[in-house]
Protein backbone atom coordinates (compact mmCIF):
# COMPACT_ATOMS: atom_id res chain seq x y z
CA UNK A 1 0.00 0.00 0.00
CA UNK A 2 1.16 3.54 -0.77
CA UNK A 3 -0.75 6.71 0.13
CA UNK A 4 -0.31 10.04 -1.61
CA UNK A 5 -1.91 13.38 -0.78
CA UNK A 6 -5.43 12.29 -1.73
CA UNK A 7 -5.07 8.94 -3.45
CA UNK A 8 -3.87 5.48 -2.53
CA UNK A 9 -2.44 2.61 -4.53
CA UNK A 10 -1.93 -0.99 -3.57
CA UNK A 11 -0.22 -4.06 -4.94
CA UNK A 12 -2.57 -7.01 -5.21
CA UNK A 13 -1.36 -10.47 -4.26
CA UNK A 14 -1.06 -11.20 -8.02
CA UNK A 15 1.37 -8.21 -8.27
CA UNK A 16 -0.99 -6.03 -10.31
CA UNK A 17 -1.61 -2.50 -9.07
CA UNK A 18 -4.88 -0.77 -8.20
CA UNK A 19 -5.38 2.91 -7.22
CA UNK A 20 -8.31 4.80 -5.76
CA UNK A 21 -9.08 8.29 -4.52
CA UNK A 22 -8.41 11.65 -6.24
CA UNK A 23 -7.80 11.25 -9.97
CA UNK A 24 -7.90 14.82 -11.31
CA UNK A 25 -4.30 14.50 -12.52
CA UNK A 26 -4.70 10.86 -13.52
CA UNK A 27 -2.70 9.74 -10.48
CA UNK A 28 -5.15 6.89 -9.87
CA UNK A 29 -5.15 5.66 -13.49
CA UNK A 30 -2.09 3.53 -14.24
CA UNK A 31 -1.03 3.91 -17.90
CA UNK A 32 -0.04 0.26 -18.10
CA UNK A 33 -2.16 -2.72 -19.23
CA UNK A 34 -4.20 -4.14 -16.36
CA UNK A 35 -2.11 -7.31 -16.35
CA UNK A 36 1.19 -5.45 -15.77
CA UNK A 37 2.92 -6.74 -12.67
CA UNK A 38 4.91 -4.64 -10.22
CA UNK A 39 7.32 -5.23 -7.36
CA UNK A 40 6.70 -1.88 -5.66
CA UNK A 41 4.48 1.19 -6.00
CA UNK A 42 4.80 4.71 -4.52
CA UNK A 43 2.14 7.43 -4.43
CA UNK A 44 3.01 11.13 -4.10
CA UNK A 45 1.16 14.43 -4.17
CA UNK A 46 -0.04 14.30 -7.82
CA UNK A 47 1.79 11.25 -9.15
CA UNK A 48 2.23 7.53 -8.83
CA UNK A 49 5.23 5.45 -9.92
CA UNK A 50 5.77 1.73 -9.87
CA UNK A 51 8.71 -0.61 -10.39
CA UNK A 52 7.61 -3.20 -12.93
CA UNK A 53 8.68 -6.83 -12.71
CA UNK A 54 12.00 -6.67 -14.56
CA UNK A 55 13.03 -3.36 -13.03
CA UNK A 56 11.77 -0.60 -15.30
CA UNK A 57 9.83 2.25 -13.70
CA UNK A 58 6.60 3.67 -15.05
CA UNK A 59 4.89 6.81 -13.70
CA UNK A 60 1.41 8.29 -14.20
CA UNK A 61 -0.43 11.41 -13.11
CA UNK A 62 0.79 15.03 -13.36
CA UNK A 63 3.56 15.68 -15.89
CA UNK A 64 3.90 19.44 -15.44
CA UNK A 65 7.55 19.17 -14.42
CA UNK A 66 8.73 16.05 -16.19
CA UNK A 67 7.71 13.66 -13.43
CA UNK A 68 6.66 11.08 -16.03
CA UNK A 69 10.01 11.31 -17.89
CA UNK A 70 11.59 8.32 -16.18
CA UNK A 71 15.32 7.89 -16.94
CA UNK A 72 16.19 4.74 -18.84
CA UNK A 73 17.58 1.73 -17.04
CA UNK A 74 16.42 -0.38 -14.11
CA UNK A 75 15.45 0.47 -10.55
CA UNK A 76 14.89 -1.57 -7.41
CA UNK A 77 12.88 1.04 -5.48
CA UNK A 78 11.11 4.27 -6.35
CA UNK A 79 9.78 7.10 -4.17
CA UNK A 80 7.38 9.82 -5.31
CA UNK A 81 7.38 13.18 -3.52
CA UNK A 82 5.65 16.51 -4.15
CA UNK A 83 6.52 17.09 -7.80
CA UNK A 84 9.63 14.96 -8.12
CA UNK A 85 10.64 11.31 -8.00
CA UNK A 86 13.76 9.47 -6.81
CA UNK A 87 14.78 5.87 -7.35
CA UNK A 88 17.51 3.41 -6.36
CA UNK A 89 19.18 1.53 -9.22
CA UNK A 90 20.37 -2.09 -8.98
CA UNK A 91 23.96 -0.81 -8.52
CA UNK A 92 22.67 1.22 -5.54
CA UNK A 93 23.23 4.62 -7.15
CA UNK A 94 20.41 7.18 -7.14
CA UNK A 95 18.52 9.02 -9.86
CA UNK A 96 15.92 11.78 -9.32
CA UNK A 97 13.71 13.58 -11.86
CA UNK A 98 10.87 16.11 -12.00
CA UNK A 99 10.55 19.56 -10.39
CA UNK A 100 13.89 20.94 -9.21
CA UNK A 101 12.99 24.27 -7.57
CA UNK A 102 15.28 23.70 -4.57
CA UNK A 103 17.75 21.11 -5.81
CA UNK A 104 15.54 18.22 -4.67
CA UNK A 105 16.50 16.19 -7.76
CA UNK A 106 20.26 16.79 -7.36
CA UNK A 107 20.93 13.34 -5.93
CA UNK A 108 24.43 12.87 -4.50
CA UNK A 109 26.76 10.20 -5.81
CA UNK A 110 27.62 7.08 -3.83
CA UNK A 111 25.83 3.89 -2.91
CA UNK A 112 22.46 3.92 -1.16
CA UNK A 113 20.20 1.29 0.38
CA UNK A 114 17.12 3.53 0.27
CA UNK A 115 15.75 6.90 -0.83
CA UNK A 116 12.69 8.97 0.01
CA UNK A 117 11.32 11.97 -1.91
CA UNK A 118 9.57 14.61 0.22
CA UNK A 119 7.60 17.69 -0.79
CA UNK A 120 10.63 19.63 -2.05
CA UNK A 121 13.54 17.81 -0.48
CA UNK A 122 14.85 14.24 -0.55
CA UNK A 123 16.83 11.99 1.79
CA UNK A 124 18.74 8.78 1.24
CA UNK A 125 20.34 6.13 3.46
CA UNK A 126 23.88 5.30 2.36
CA UNK A 127 25.07 1.71 2.48
CA UNK A 128 27.12 2.63 5.57
CA UNK A 129 23.91 3.68 7.35
CA UNK A 130 24.48 7.44 7.33
CA UNK A 131 21.73 9.69 5.99
CA UNK A 132 22.16 12.51 3.51
CA UNK A 133 19.45 14.97 2.41
CA UNK A 134 19.25 17.49 -0.43
CA UNK A 135 16.80 20.15 -1.64
CA UNK A 136 14.80 22.66 0.41
CA UNK A 137 16.15 23.11 3.94
CA UNK A 138 13.99 26.00 5.17
CA UNK A 139 12.92 24.15 8.32
CA UNK A 140 16.04 22.03 8.64
CA UNK A 141 14.40 19.08 6.91
CA UNK A 142 17.55 18.45 4.87
CA UNK A 143 19.91 18.54 7.87
CA UNK A 144 19.90 15.02 9.30
CA UNK A 145 21.53 14.28 12.64
CA UNK A 146 24.61 12.15 13.03
CA UNK A 147 24.08 8.43 13.41
CA UNK A 148 23.42 5.28 11.45
CA UNK A 149 19.95 4.52 10.17
CA UNK A 150 18.06 1.57 8.71
CA UNK A 151 15.39 3.63 6.92
CA UNK A 152 14.41 7.24 6.27
CA UNK A 153 11.20 8.97 5.17
CA UNK A 154 10.84 12.53 3.85
CA UNK A 155 7.59 14.39 4.52
CA UNK A 156 6.46 17.94 3.80
CA UNK A 157 8.87 20.02 5.91
CA UNK A 158 10.24 17.22 8.03
CA UNK A 159 12.12 13.94 7.73
CA UNK A 160 12.22 11.01 10.11
CA UNK A 161 14.42 7.94 10.25
CA UNK A 162 14.79 4.78 12.28
CA UNK A 163 18.27 4.65 13.82
CA UNK A 164 20.16 1.40 14.18
CA UNK A 165 19.21 1.42 17.89
CA UNK A 166 15.54 1.29 16.75
CA UNK A 167 14.75 4.80 18.01
CA UNK A 168 12.97 7.21 15.66
CA UNK A 169 14.62 10.60 15.10
CA UNK A 170 12.95 13.44 13.20
CA UNK A 171 14.43 16.68 11.89
CA UNK A 172 12.86 19.79 10.36
CA UNK A 173 9.57 21.39 11.39
CA UNK A 174 8.33 20.43 14.86
CA UNK A 175 4.95 22.08 14.31
CA UNK A 176 2.41 20.44 16.68
CA UNK A 177 5.11 18.08 17.90
CA UNK A 178 5.38 16.28 14.58
CA UNK A 179 9.16 15.96 14.97
CA UNK A 180 8.98 14.72 18.57
CA UNK A 181 8.44 10.97 18.40
CA UNK A 182 7.92 8.75 21.45
CA UNK A 183 10.57 6.26 22.55
CA UNK A 184 10.93 3.10 20.44
CA UNK A 185 11.78 0.45 19.52
CA UNK A 186 10.48 1.10 16.00
CA UNK A 187 10.77 -0.89 12.77
CA UNK A 188 9.52 1.73 10.30
CA UNK A 189 8.46 5.39 10.16
CA UNK A 190 6.53 7.72 7.87
CA UNK A 191 7.09 11.48 8.15
CA UNK A 192 3.80 12.66 6.57
CA UNK A 193 2.55 16.26 6.60
CA UNK A 194 1.42 17.62 9.98
CA UNK A 195 1.87 14.34 11.78
CA UNK A 196 4.10 11.30 11.64
CA UNK A 197 3.61 7.64 12.44
CA UNK A 198 5.90 4.79 13.33
CA UNK A 199 5.54 1.02 13.33
CA UNK A 200 6.95 -0.39 16.55
CA UNK A 201 8.84 -3.64 16.67
CA UNK A 202 5.68 -5.13 18.25
CA UNK A 203 3.86 -4.12 15.03
CA UNK A 204 1.83 -1.38 16.74
CA UNK A 205 1.35 1.88 14.84
CA UNK A 206 1.99 4.98 16.96
CA UNK A 207 1.41 8.51 15.66
CA UNK A 208 2.48 11.89 16.94
CA UNK A 209 1.88 15.52 15.97
CA UNK A 210 -1.34 17.08 14.66
CA UNK A 211 -4.32 14.71 14.27
CA UNK A 212 -2.22 11.85 15.58
CA UNK A 213 -5.27 10.19 17.09
CA UNK A 214 -7.13 10.25 13.77
CA UNK A 215 -4.37 8.35 12.10
CA UNK A 216 -3.76 6.02 14.99
CA UNK A 217 -3.45 2.33 15.50
CA UNK A 218 -5.17 -0.39 13.49
CA UNK A 219 -8.10 -1.93 15.34
CA UNK A 220 -9.48 -5.46 14.91
CA UNK A 221 -11.93 -6.37 12.15
CA UNK A 222 -15.65 -6.50 12.97
CA UNK A 223 -17.27 -9.68 14.34
CA UNK A 224 -19.26 -11.75 11.84
CA UNK A 225 -22.26 -14.08 11.84
CA UNK A 226 -24.22 -11.94 14.31
CA UNK A 227 -27.45 -13.54 15.52
CA UNK A 228 -30.06 -12.23 17.92
CA UNK A 229 -32.48 -14.63 19.59
CA UNK A 230 -35.28 -12.40 20.79
CA UNK A 231 -37.98 -13.09 23.32
CA UNK A 232 -40.51 -10.62 24.66
CA UNK A 233 -38.53 -7.55 25.72
CA UNK A 234 -35.05 -9.05 25.61
CA UNK A 235 -32.53 -10.65 23.31
CA UNK A 236 -29.51 -12.91 23.41
CA UNK A 237 -26.98 -11.80 20.82
CA UNK A 238 -24.17 -14.09 19.64
CA UNK A 239 -21.42 -13.72 17.03
CA UNK A 240 -18.20 -15.14 15.60
CA UNK A 241 -14.89 -13.42 16.56
CA UNK A 242 -13.24 -11.30 13.84
CA UNK A 243 -10.89 -13.11 11.49
CA UNK A 244 -8.35 -10.27 11.79
CA UNK A 245 -7.43 -9.12 15.30
CA UNK A 246 -4.73 -6.77 13.92
CA UNK A 247 -2.07 -8.63 15.86
CA UNK A 248 -3.51 -7.99 19.32
CA UNK A 249 -5.96 -10.37 21.02
CA UNK A 250 -9.57 -9.22 21.22
CA UNK A 251 -10.36 -8.42 24.85
CA UNK A 252 -14.10 -7.79 24.67
CA UNK A 253 -17.20 -7.09 22.62
CA UNK A 254 -19.95 -4.46 22.70
CA UNK A 255 -23.45 -5.08 21.40
CA UNK A 256 -25.43 -2.00 20.36
CA UNK A 257 -29.20 -1.86 19.84
CA UNK A 258 -30.43 0.33 16.98
CA UNK A 259 -32.27 2.56 17.59
CA UNK A 260 -31.69 3.21 21.24
CA UNK A 261 -27.95 2.76 21.57
CA UNK A 262 -27.97 0.67 24.74
CA UNK A 263 -26.79 -2.92 24.60
CA UNK A 264 -24.54 -5.32 26.45
CA UNK A 265 -20.85 -6.17 26.68
CA UNK A 266 -18.89 -9.36 27.00
CA UNK A 267 -15.35 -10.15 28.03
CA UNK A 268 -13.48 -12.32 25.49
CA UNK A 269 -13.55 -15.21 24.80
CA UNK A 270 -17.33 -15.09 25.49
CA UNK A 271 -19.16 -14.47 22.22
CA UNK A 272 -22.67 -13.73 23.44
CA UNK A 273 -24.46 -11.45 25.88
CA UNK A 274 -28.02 -10.55 26.78
CA UNK A 275 -29.92 -7.30 26.30
CA UNK A 276 -32.98 -6.61 28.48
CA UNK A 277 -35.55 -3.85 28.64
CA UNK A 278 -36.29 -3.69 24.90
CA UNK A 279 -39.46 -2.07 23.62
CA UNK A 280 -41.92 -4.78 22.62
CA UNK A 281 -43.59 -2.70 19.96
CA UNK A 282 -40.78 -1.36 17.76
CA UNK A 283 -38.38 -3.19 15.48
CA UNK A 284 -34.72 -3.22 16.51
CA UNK A 285 -31.49 -4.49 15.03
CA UNK A 286 -28.18 -5.36 16.65
CA UNK A 287 -24.53 -4.72 15.79
CA UNK A 288 -21.37 -5.91 17.55
CA UNK A 289 -17.90 -4.30 17.78
CA UNK A 290 -14.70 -6.02 18.89
CA UNK A 291 -12.14 -4.26 21.09
CA UNK A 292 -8.46 -4.97 21.64
CA UNK A 293 -5.58 -3.03 23.19
CA UNK A 294 -5.44 -0.79 20.09
CA UNK A 295 -9.08 0.23 19.88
CA UNK A 296 -12.47 -0.86 18.63
CA UNK A 297 -13.50 -2.31 15.29
CA UNK A 298 -16.10 -0.96 12.92
CA UNK A 299 -19.57 -2.28 13.84
CA UNK A 300 -20.55 -5.63 12.34
CA UNK A 301 -23.34 -5.92 9.80
CA UNK A 302 -26.67 -5.33 11.56
CA UNK A 303 -29.21 -8.10 12.12
CA UNK A 304 -32.50 -8.04 10.22
CA UNK A 305 -34.99 -5.82 12.11
CA UNK A 306 -37.18 -7.77 14.52
CA UNK A 307 -39.86 -6.73 17.02
CA UNK A 308 -38.86 -8.17 20.40
CA UNK A 309 -42.47 -8.53 21.45
CA UNK A 310 -45.09 -11.22 21.69
CA UNK A 311 -46.21 -12.06 18.17
CA UNK A 312 -49.75 -12.52 16.94
CA UNK A 313 -51.26 -9.88 19.24
CA UNK A 314 -52.99 -8.36 16.26
CA UNK A 315 -54.45 -11.31 14.31
CA UNK A 316 -53.45 -11.44 10.67
CA UNK A 317 -56.50 -10.85 8.45
CA UNK A 318 -56.28 -14.04 6.37
CA UNK A 319 -58.88 -14.25 3.62
CA UNK A 320 -59.98 -17.60 5.08
CA UNK A 321 -59.93 -16.33 8.66
CA UNK A 322 -63.21 -18.01 9.57
CA UNK A 323 -61.81 -21.39 8.52
CA UNK A 324 -58.84 -21.25 10.93
CA UNK A 325 -59.54 -23.18 14.15
CA UNK A 326 -59.20 -21.17 17.34
CA UNK A 327 -56.19 -23.10 18.62
CA UNK A 328 -54.27 -22.23 15.43
CA UNK A 329 -55.12 -18.52 15.02
CA UNK A 330 -52.32 -17.09 17.09
CA UNK A 331 -49.71 -19.39 15.63
CA UNK A 332 -50.84 -18.68 12.08
CA UNK A 333 -50.65 -14.93 12.74
CA UNK A 334 -47.15 -15.30 14.15
CA UNK A 335 -45.94 -17.35 11.19
CA UNK A 336 -47.31 -14.71 8.86
CA UNK A 337 -45.95 -11.78 10.89
CA UNK A 338 -42.47 -13.31 10.96
CA UNK A 339 -42.51 -14.27 7.27
CA UNK A 340 -42.22 -17.97 8.09
CA UNK A 341 -45.12 -18.64 5.75
CA UNK A 342 -46.92 -15.90 3.88
CA UNK A 343 -49.66 -17.99 2.24
CA UNK A 344 -53.06 -16.32 2.00
CA UNK A 345 -55.48 -18.06 2.30
CA UNK A 346 -53.78 -19.78 5.24
CA UNK A 347 -55.42 -23.14 4.44
CA UNK A 348 -55.38 -24.44 8.01
CA UNK A 349 -56.72 -27.87 7.06
CA UNK A 350 -54.15 -28.38 4.31
CA UNK A 351 -51.54 -31.05 4.93
CA UNK A 352 -47.97 -30.13 5.86
CA UNK A 353 -45.26 -31.95 3.97
CA UNK A 354 -41.81 -32.69 5.34
CA UNK A 355 -40.40 -30.22 2.81
CA UNK A 356 -42.60 -27.41 4.12
CA UNK A 357 -41.75 -28.33 7.70
CA UNK A 358 -38.05 -28.15 6.86
CA UNK A 359 -38.47 -24.71 5.31
CA UNK A 360 -40.49 -23.41 8.29
CA UNK A 361 -38.07 -24.64 10.97
CA UNK A 362 -35.13 -23.21 8.99
CA UNK A 363 -36.82 -19.82 8.65
CA UNK A 364 -37.67 -19.84 12.37
CA UNK A 365 -33.97 -20.26 13.04
CA UNK A 366 -33.29 -17.09 11.03
CA UNK A 367 -32.61 -18.70 7.64
CA UNK A 368 -28.94 -19.36 8.46
CA UNK A 369 -26.58 -19.90 5.48
CA UNK A 370 -27.17 -23.35 4.05
CA UNK A 371 -26.46 -25.05 0.71
CA UNK A 372 -29.21 -26.06 -1.72
CA UNK A 373 -27.60 -29.41 -2.32
CA UNK A 374 -26.30 -31.82 0.31
CA UNK A 375 -26.61 -35.34 -1.03
CA UNK A 376 -30.24 -36.35 -0.50
CA UNK A 377 -30.90 -39.08 -3.09
CA UNK A 378 -34.34 -37.60 -3.73
CA UNK A 379 -33.05 -34.02 -3.95
CA UNK A 380 -34.77 -33.38 -7.29
CA UNK A 381 -38.12 -33.97 -5.59
CA UNK A 382 -37.50 -31.33 -2.92
CA UNK A 383 -39.12 -28.02 -3.94
CA UNK A 384 -36.47 -25.31 -4.45
CA UNK A 385 -37.81 -23.17 -1.56
CA UNK A 386 -37.26 -26.06 0.86
CA UNK A 387 -33.78 -27.21 -0.18
CA UNK A 388 -31.67 -24.94 2.07
CA UNK A 389 -33.97 -25.86 4.96
CA UNK A 390 -33.67 -29.59 4.29
CA UNK A 391 -29.87 -29.30 4.17
CA UNK A 392 -29.86 -27.24 7.35
CA UNK A 393 -31.95 -29.87 9.18
CA UNK A 394 -29.47 -32.47 8.02
CA UNK A 395 -26.40 -30.42 9.02
CA UNK A 396 -27.88 -29.65 12.44
CA UNK A 397 -28.86 -33.27 13.03
CA UNK A 398 -32.53 -32.33 13.31
CA UNK A 399 -33.34 -34.89 10.67
CA UNK A 400 -31.11 -37.89 10.27
CA UNK A 401 -32.99 -39.68 7.53
CA UNK A 402 -30.59 -40.49 4.75
CA UNK A 403 -30.18 -40.73 1.86
CA UNK A 404 -33.74 -39.50 1.27
CA UNK A 405 -35.76 -36.85 3.10
CA UNK A 406 -39.07 -37.91 1.44
CA UNK A 407 -40.10 -34.29 0.90
CA UNK A 408 -43.68 -35.11 -0.11
CA UNK A 409 -44.42 -37.21 2.98
CA UNK B 1 -43.12 -33.76 13.34
CA UNK B 2 -42.73 -34.47 17.07
CA UNK B 3 -39.13 -35.51 16.64
CA UNK B 4 -38.37 -32.46 14.46
CA UNK B 5 -39.72 -30.10 17.08
CA UNK B 6 -38.06 -31.89 19.96
CA UNK B 7 -34.62 -31.97 18.27
CA UNK B 8 -35.16 -28.39 17.01
CA UNK B 9 -35.57 -27.38 20.66
CA UNK B 10 -32.26 -28.96 21.55
CA UNK B 11 -33.44 -32.49 22.34
CA UNK B 12 -34.01 -31.87 26.06
CA UNK B 13 -34.35 -34.80 28.48
CA UNK B 14 -37.66 -36.53 27.96
CA UNK B 15 -39.53 -39.69 28.98
CA UNK B 16 -40.25 -42.34 26.40
CA UNK B 17 -43.44 -43.44 28.15
CA UNK B 18 -45.98 -40.84 29.22
CA UNK B 19 -49.43 -42.35 29.10
CA UNK B 20 -50.53 -42.03 25.47
CA UNK B 21 -53.26 -44.63 25.06
CA UNK B 22 -51.77 -45.52 21.66
CA UNK B 23 -48.19 -45.59 23.00
CA UNK B 24 -47.43 -48.92 21.31
CA UNK B 25 -48.19 -47.55 17.86
CA UNK B 26 -45.63 -44.74 18.19
CA UNK B 27 -42.28 -45.62 16.60
CA UNK B 28 -39.75 -46.17 19.42
CA UNK B 29 -37.37 -43.49 18.15
CA UNK B 30 -40.24 -40.94 18.04
CA UNK B 31 -41.52 -41.60 21.57
CA UNK B 32 -39.27 -39.16 23.44
CA UNK B 33 -40.31 -36.39 21.07
CA UNK B 34 -43.98 -37.19 21.48
CA UNK B 35 -43.66 -37.22 25.28
CA UNK B 36 -41.76 -33.93 25.21
CA UNK B 37 -44.62 -32.34 23.22
CA UNK B 38 -47.08 -33.63 25.82
CA UNK B 39 -45.03 -32.61 28.85
CA UNK B 40 -44.65 -29.08 27.50
CA UNK B 41 -48.27 -28.64 26.55
CA UNK B 42 -47.44 -28.46 22.84
CA UNK B 43 -49.95 -31.19 22.07
CA UNK B 44 -52.77 -32.20 24.38
CA UNK B 45 -54.17 -34.91 22.14
CA UNK B 46 -54.57 -38.38 23.63
CA UNK B 47 -54.55 -40.67 21.71
CA UNK B 48 -51.49 -39.24 19.99
CA UNK B 49 -52.30 -40.73 16.54
CA UNK B 50 -48.70 -40.92 15.34
CA UNK B 51 -49.39 -41.57 11.66
CA UNK B 52 -52.12 -38.95 11.23
CA UNK B 53 -51.34 -36.22 8.71
CA UNK B 54 -50.44 -32.88 10.35
CA UNK B 55 -52.41 -29.90 9.05
CA UNK B 56 -51.12 -26.37 8.56
CA UNK B 57 -53.35 -25.26 11.44
CA UNK B 58 -51.84 -27.80 13.82
CA UNK B 59 -48.37 -26.93 12.61
CA UNK B 60 -48.98 -23.25 13.35
CA UNK B 61 -50.00 -24.12 16.89
CA UNK B 62 -47.07 -26.50 17.39
CA UNK B 63 -44.50 -24.03 16.10
CA UNK B 64 -46.00 -21.22 18.14
CA UNK B 65 -45.95 -23.27 21.32
CA UNK B 66 -42.46 -24.62 20.63
CA UNK B 67 -40.33 -21.78 19.38
CA UNK B 68 -42.88 -19.03 19.52
CA UNK B 69 -44.62 -19.60 22.83
CA UNK B 70 -42.46 -16.82 24.19
CA UNK B 71 -42.19 -15.03 20.84
CA UNK B 72 -38.73 -16.51 20.42
CA UNK B 73 -37.30 -15.86 16.98
CA UNK B 74 -33.86 -15.51 15.55
CA UNK B 75 -32.72 -12.45 13.61
CA UNK B 76 -29.43 -12.72 11.73
CA UNK B 77 -27.10 -10.28 10.03
CA UNK B 78 -27.29 -10.61 6.25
Amino acid sequence: MASGAAHTCGLRSDATVVCWGRNVEGQSSPLTPLSTTFTQVSAGRFNTCGVRTGGTVVCWGNDGFGQLAVPSGSFTRVSVGGLHVCGVRPNQTLACWGFNSNGQTNAPTGRFSGVSAGDDHSCGVRTDGTVVCWGSNGAGQASPPWGTFTTVDSGATRSCGVRSDQQVVCWGSDLAGGATPPAGPFAAVTAGGDNACGLTSQEVVVCWGSQASLSGSPAPGPPTNVRARVVAGSATVSWTPPVDDAGSPVTGYTVTVWPGGAGCTSVAPATSCGVAGLSQSAAVRFTVTATNARGSSMPSAGTIPVVPGVCGVVPTAFSDELAIPKFAKRGASCLSERDITTNDPYNAYGAVSRAQMAAFLWRMAGSPPSPSSCGFADESFIPLFARPGACWLKAEGITTVNPTIRPGS
Amino acid sequence: MAKFLWVFSGGPDSESECGFVDQESIRPDFREGACWLKANGITTNNPYRPVAQVTRGEMAAFLYRTGGHNAQWVSVAP
